[in-house]
């Protein structure tokens, strides 16, 4: 069991909806009481992140990368239509990869 | 009007005092406290947007401090006359937030946006892209100070704002498709090839071209790292110095400054989009409040598209493909392009945000949206070169070139700034024209610019259907999403429309 989540959040500037969607996570893990650490990166970046996780990006991109990370769309975190749904899945996700690890 | 000026002429005094670092961040904790910001967020986002603005005028001396050598180098050596150096939108952005109209717009555009909104004027809501304002005040400022008028320049802002939300509003639909974001909207300068894809993609329908398809997905995995900061700045770091001491090439002392300034270039390339980075968090609780407000039902209506960073529609395969192919293309005409004067840098890894607005016109197809795209940003170039001159002005003016002996220098060598994304704008060129015409003529080009205007806006509510398929939206999807009915087919069978679901 894993007692810590490395995530990766990427956006095309590595900016703006970056801090967004990080801010956002970072509540949903605290809330949570989930130990983490985020690290911004630039969604040309994706294909080459190695030791990671979770990436999750803020658009569309290809999702192959050397982590062999999930890679899952927080837009929804971003816009906030269908953020409840993206939450609970991402959940999901983040649990399964720490009892498996 | 005269109540503007009153409150610029004041603001600009006490930024005489303090400088923009500490005024901007100021104005903007002000207005997100008015919006109902709470204190904390507000004044953290503040900080950092003074620290943002510091560390980027730091910067830009480094840049003008180390490359300005090389640029009247290169002109004398090889003839390559290049003076404006290209900053960036981070540099855009900051020349345009340090100028009275600038940080004036974002209280004057909130309120004129959601104006509009509520009028039912447009059906795009712009407040949530708050951030992107300044790029086309761009255009409002360079017509104040060709003009020498501010009032001119708040006409020329609002006018530039009314053509950027109709554009918004035409290719909503079709940016929706491509991308799979439901009620999204693009209104930051990305949309400003979508006009010019219409057309070319107009002509090809009636000229009856065929449709070529090429498959290179595998393309960004094998050379996404060209489009990276680091690599743009070695490779246009070591052109640049390479041409701007080519009479000295054979010496070793050359080449000990050649290495030290492209790494110098390289750097700043590399710290650059950190920076700015800082400067943008002032304005995203701002954004995230108004987001939170159109959602919580208090100005929402049945159908709507919602402003958003084009950072969303940046990373989609095709269009980083077809962009990091543009880069080296579109780079190497502007080094021998006639009327171009500005030298492509800061911006060149923006290309995949400029690309968007071309793809999804042409509806995914590359190979269009690259020969497209090598003509747009050639073209544009050109026009903006014509208005590098104010810019720099304006740079001046917001204490960015006198404040900084470097900058300063330069300017004195007859170098300047420039932005390549937020001038590739031609559409918005026009109206620069038109509001800084000669004495009276203005008056007339003034008139047929509005004019032209309506005559879209009218058409396109006249008829939003070919509209939003001109720009690129199927049938299938419009039906779908937007309750229209396919042609031909019998009534729609009440597809919702509503396009949001919030």
């Amino acid at each position: 069991m894993k007692n810590k989540i490395n995530i990766a959040v990427a956006c095309g500037g590595g900016i703006f909806t970056t801090t967004v969607v990080t801010e956002k996570l970072e509540e949903i893990l605290r809330k949570n009481n989930i130990k983490y650490s985020i690290s911004p990166h630039k969604i040309t970046e994706v294909p080459n992140i190695t030791g990671v996780d979770i990436i999750v990006v803020t658009g569309k991109t290809s999702e192959k990368n050397k982590a062999g990370a999930p890679v899952m769309l927080g837009l929804p975190l971003f816009t906030g239509v269908g953020a409840e749904e993206f939450t609970k899945q991402f959940l999901e996700k983040v649990r399964e990869i720490m009892n498996n690890g | 009007m005269e109540f503007l000026i009153r409150i610029g002429n004041a603001i600009n005094s006490v930024m005489g005092i303090f400088g923009t670092a500490v005024v901007v961040p100021t104005v903007v904790l002000i207005i997100s406290l008015i919006m109902g910001v709470g204190f904390k967020r507000a004044f953290q986002g503040a900080i950092y947007m003074a620290v943002g603005l510091t560390m980027f005028n730091t910067l830009l001396g480094v840049l003008f401090g180390g490359i300005a050598p090389y640029v009247t180098g290169m002109a004398e050596n090889v003839g390559i006359q290049l003076p404006y150096v290209d900053v960036g939108w981070q540099g855009a952005s900051v020349i345009v937030y340090s100028n009275q109209l600038g940080y004036i717009y974002l209280v004057l555009g909130l309120g004129i946006n959601l104006l509009l909104f509520a009028l039912k004027w447009t059906d795009t809501f712009q407040p949530t892209d708050i951030w992107n304002y300044y790029q086309f005040v761009f255009w409002a400022i360079i017509v104040q100070f060709v003009t020498g008028s501010f009032a001119l320049g708040v006409a020329a802002a609002v006018f530039c704002n009314l053509i950027v939300l109709l554009i918004a509003d035409i290719i909503a639909p079709s940016l929706q498709e491509y991308y799979g974001y439901d009620g999204v909207a693009l209104t930051s300068v990305p949309q400003s090839g979508a006009p010019f894809a219409m057309i070319v993609r107009w002509i090809l329908i009636k000229l009856k071209v065929k449709e070529r398809h090429f498959d290179l997905r595998d393309f960004t995995q094998r050379f996404g790292f060209w489009g990276e900061p680091l690599v743009i700045g070695l490779v246009v770091g070591l052109i640049i110095t390479i041409l701007g001491k080519l009479n000295a090439v054979a010496e070793l002392s050359t080449w000990s400054g050649i290495l030290t300034v492209t790494l110098t270039i390289a750097g700043v390339m590399v710290i650059y989009p950190n920076v700015s980075g800082l400067f943008v968090k002032g304005l995203i609780p701002l954004s995230q409040m108004m987001n939170q407000k159109i959602r919580s039902g208090k100005l929402k209506r049945e159908q709507f598209h919602i402003a958003m960073d084009p950072a969303i529609y940046f990373g989609e395969s095709g269009n980083l493909t077809a962009a990091l192919i543009l880069i080296p293309i579109v780079f190497f005409i502007s080094l021998i392009l006639p009327g171009n004067k500005i030298l492509m840098l800061a911006d060149i890894p923006a290309m995949p945000f400029m690309t968007a607005g071309l793809i999804i016109v042409f509806r995914g197809n590359l190979l269009n949206t690259i020969l497209t795209g090598t003509v747009w940003f050639s073209l544009c170039n050109i026009f903006n070169s014509d208005i590098c001159e104010a810019f720099t002005q304006a740079a001046v003016a917001a204490g960015v070139g006198d404040k900084l002996p470097e900058v300063a220098n330069a300017i004195s060598q007859g170098l300047g700034v420039a932005s390549w994304t937020v001038g590739t704008n031609p559409a918005l060129w026009l109206v620069y024209k038109a509001f800084s015409a000669p004495g009276y003529t203005k008056i007339i080009t003034i008139a047929v610019a509005i004019a032209v205007y309506l005559l879209i806006y009218f058409s396109f509510r006249k008829n939003r259907k070919a509209w939003y398929m001109a720009a690129g939206a199927s049938e299938e999807f419009l039906a779908e999403k937007y309750g229209m009915p396919v042609a031909g087919a019998s009534k729609s069978t009440g597809a919702s429309g509503t396009s949001v679901q919030a």
